[in-house]
């Protein structure tokens, strides 16, 4: 499987009336954009921005980003937006450097308590969320009436009210289809220009003998190809799938900064890591991935035999294990790690933290071989946030009594994707 | 920059003058160095000078600690310190704490840098590590010479008024707090470079060690029951109606302990149970259920055990912190052995 990365770096994007890509620049037809996206017929209004590393601007309601991108032999989001055939092969262009980033008001029975989610692109906060440092096209989405109608026949919750009302599920998926058609709209701007950089992702066997590594990847809140990925069993992936956006971020209702952003799976830090490393230091053996969503302890259990399993019979001698976050996830997190180990199959463990006190060493659960752990940072720590001159994306926060263009001091928790455990990011947690 | 000004804390026993029949004595001082501060003058050097000493009884201290705070914060302000540093108190329990009382409120109300030196199983530790700096010391005054040296380094770096980095580096003991830090290196190539090091058996440091585990050992079990001298405590939050003393439903800071002389069974009505974290009602409708007295009782009647104890210990479970929950277990054990008690039903919720 060999999938090239075609890079088309974006230093700026202007909105104008054409779509084109020149020396750096995306120019985006705002008026086309929205008439498309408004022709879903589920929208209200939509409005576009730009916003740019060290402008005093902060995008709030955020929902999920996106790096644009384009494949011309097939979907640039396989089973999301069309056949999955090829996917993780091929030449895939990106827009290095930028990012969509997609805000919408809340709609009814979704659970608002975990919603909210904050970029800023100036001072501290800019620094605590990846996108803080790109170039970022804010789509802001106004979901039509009857979506905000708590009367709506369809605006109960399901049985479980993390997952939302059937109202929620059908918004949710047709503002990431907009997002994504967009994503290759723009990415389709560099067809026929030659890219600046090439990168080739192949698993090319070692030819000398090298300590087999696999990734053991705990999903979350996305679809795989389409499909959620939280009630599917544990299976082997090839890491070009996830580079190649085989998963996209479903759900918004979880902590702004540990959610699994589709731009994070795209730009997946621990797989491109393994990647660099392949040949030299160790041989990338494959991903394995699992739900993290069981909730008793026998599935937990038969979750964690399976991927432990799975790892022996890819031959691992080693593993990186992330964690989502939250409680149950810590759970089967924790059993892989100590099977792992028992089987033989050294372990490091990459997870945000919750708490930090004596009296709360933040674990939910763990076991003794969890003895390698890379933090993510602490989510629960408080940070202090200068006023932005500008705010996009809503007038209010949902669960904040603050106004958002103002000073803040909140919990990091609100920085959306700031202790993402996928690993690009560079925030720790140490002890004093 | 003139000369950094040190006060330093001492018990009676250090201060000279006298040891344990002393204790009751009350907050004094002098100005320049006494006992150990002469060392400690000496290990500053030429930038900093212990101005004064202030000393208190260990028992004062402990009975009024309050008012013995007080009176020695405003002895220490009259000499203007620019830092204050307590002890060693090595592992002595009364005068560790009455070291981190008065390096917390000096902090607090002065607003002047403190230090202690505490040896690390000293149960004041536990009581003021968040807000403290502790210097780990040997547990007893054997380790004097190193103790001082290291108070004297710290020392001068927080009377400077620089900000101490990670404890590790550094050499206090941990607050035990984590905190978020920027880091130049992406948590990815973070976990590859600890994954490699673990395959090729080099040594790596984990971002986050594992909490303590704080295992129990379970005692041997009584010989002979017919003899033995037995109590009852609980979890459960069952206390006298009304709640005398205020226990908190969830998150508790304190436990009580109630009398059972002479009750064959507890009485519905007469007590109730505030517990945050259960269901109480067939608690409440039945407290023997939670509180087996009946039954003790009866045991107690036909020989089955020695005797029950004439009180009972409870407090709540219910999200009460590890911190707490020690601190119940050593007040409710020196009950306990002081009362000959050999063992103990335990009802948790």
């Amino acid at each position: 499987m060999r999938l090239e990365l075609a890079n088309y770096p974006v230093h700026d994007i202007q909105l104008t009336d054409h779509m084109a890509y020149a020396d750096g620049t995306l120019y985006v037809d705002a008026t086309a954009v929205r008439e498309h996206i408004l022709a879903r017929c589920d929208f209200d209004d939509v409005q576009l921005a730009v916003v740019r590393p060290g402008e005093e601007t902060r995008v709030i309601h955020i929902v999920d980003a996106v790096e644009p991108r384009w494949k011309p032999s097939g979907s640039a989001f396989p089973g999301y937006l069309g056949p999955r055939t090829g996917a993780g092969t091929g030449r895939v262009h990106r827009l290095g450097g930028m990012a969509i980033l997609t805000t919408s008001d809340a709609v009814a029975g979704e659970a608002l308590y975990w919603r909210e989610a904050i970029v800023d692109m100036a001072g501290l906060g800019a620094r605590l969320t990846p996108f803080g440092g790109t170039v970022n096209l804010v789509v802001q989405l106004q979901p039509r009436r009857e979506y905000q109608d708590e009367r709506h026949p369809e605006a109960a919750s399901l049985d479980d009210s993390m997952i939302g009302s059937p109202l929620l599920h059908r918004y949710g998926r047709s503002l990431r289809e907009a997002q994504c058609e967009l994503a290759i709209t723009l990415a389709r701007t560099t067809e026929g220009l030659r890219p600046v950089d090439v990168e080739v992702f192949e698993l090319t066997p070692p030819t000398t003998p090298l300590p087999r590594v696999v990734y053991i990847f705990q999903i979350a809140r996305l679809s795989v190809y389409g499909q959620r990925a939280d009630i599917t069993p544990p299976t082997i992936m090839h890491p070009n799938e996830i580079l190649d956006s085989a998963l996209v971020s479903v759900q918004a209702n979880a902590h702004a900064a540990h959610r699994y952003v589709t731009y994070l799976n795209q730009n997946h830090g621990i797989v491109r890591e393994l990647y660099a490393r392949h040949g030299r230091d160790l041989n990338f053996a494959g991903v394995i991935t699992y739900p993290a969503t069981m909730n008793d302890l026998n599935s937990k259990d038969a979750v964690a035999e399976t991927v432990v399993e799975l790892a022996r019979s890819m031959g691992a001698n080693g593993a990186v294990l992330n964690y989502y976050g939250g409680g149950h996830p810590a759970v089967e997190f924790m059993l892989i790690c100590q099977k792992a180990e028992q089987a033989g199959i050294k372990t490091v463990l990459v997870m945000p933290e919750a708490y930090g006190t004596p009296d709360d060493p933040g674990f939910v659960h763990y076991v003794q071989e969890a003895v390698a752990i890379v933090s993510t940072g602490r989510h629960t720590q408080s940070v202090q946030l200068p006023a932005m001159q500008r705010v996009i994306g809503g007038e209010h926060f949902f669960d904040l009594p603050d106004a958002p263009g103002g000073e803040l001091k909140l919990p990091l928790r609100y920085l959306y994707a700031g202790c993402t455990s996928t690993g690009s990011g560079r925030l720790t947690a140490r002890q004093y | 920059m003139g000369t950094l000004r040190i006060v330093h804390y001492l018990n009676q026993f250090f201060a000279g003058i006298g040891g344990e029949e002393q204790s009751g004595v009350g907050p004094g001082g002098r100005e320049g160095a006494v006992g150990p501060g002469v060392l400690l003058a000496h290990n500053l050097g030429p930038e900093a000078e212990v101005v004064a000493t202030v000393w208190c009884g260990d028992d004062y201290f402990n009975e009024q600690p309050a008012s013995a705070t007080t009176e020695l914060l405003a002895l220490i302000a009259g000499y203007q310190p620019d830092l204050v540093i307590a002890g060693p108190a090595f592992n002595a329990g009364r005068y560790g704490i009455a070291c981190g009382q008065v390096c917390t409120a000096v902090q607090e109300r002065l607003g002047v840098p403190a230090l202690m030196g505490l040896a690390p199983e000293n149960p004041a530790v536990e009581m003021y590590r968040q807000q403290a700096i502790i210097v780990p010391t040997s547990e007893s005054a054997r380790g004097m010479a190193t103790a001082i040296g290291k108070l004297a380094q710290l020392g001068l770096k927080l009377a400077r008024g620089e900000k101490l980095g990670a404890p590790e580096v550094e050499g206090y003991l941990p607050h035990g707090l984590r905190f978020t830090e920027e880091v130049p290196v992406p948590a990815a190539v973070r976990a590859v470079d600890m994954l490699l090091q673990r395959l090729r058996g080099e040594s790596f440091q984990t971002e986050w060690p594992l909490p303590a585990r704080d295992a129990v050992p379970p005692p041997a079990p009584l010989t002979d029951l017919s003899r033995a001298k037995l109590a009852l405590v609980t979890t459960s939050g069952l206390v006298p109606r009304g709640n005398p003393d205020r226990i908190e439903s969830t998150y508790a800071t304190k436990w009580g302990k109630y009398r059972i002389a002479g009750l064959d069974r507890m009485v519905a009505g007469e007590w109730e149970t505030r517990h945050g974290g259960y269901d109480t009602t067939n608690a409440n409708a039945d407290p023997n259920r939670i509180l087996p007295l009946d039954v003790l009782r009866e045991f107690e009647t036909t020989g089955v055990i020695g005797k029950l104890h004439d009180e009972y210990f409870v407090t709540v479970g219910s999200g009460a912190s590890t911190t707490n929950a020690k601190r119940f277990a050593r007040e409710i054990l020196a009950e306990l052995r002081a009362a000959g008690v050999d063992g103990v039903v335990f009802t948790v919720t």
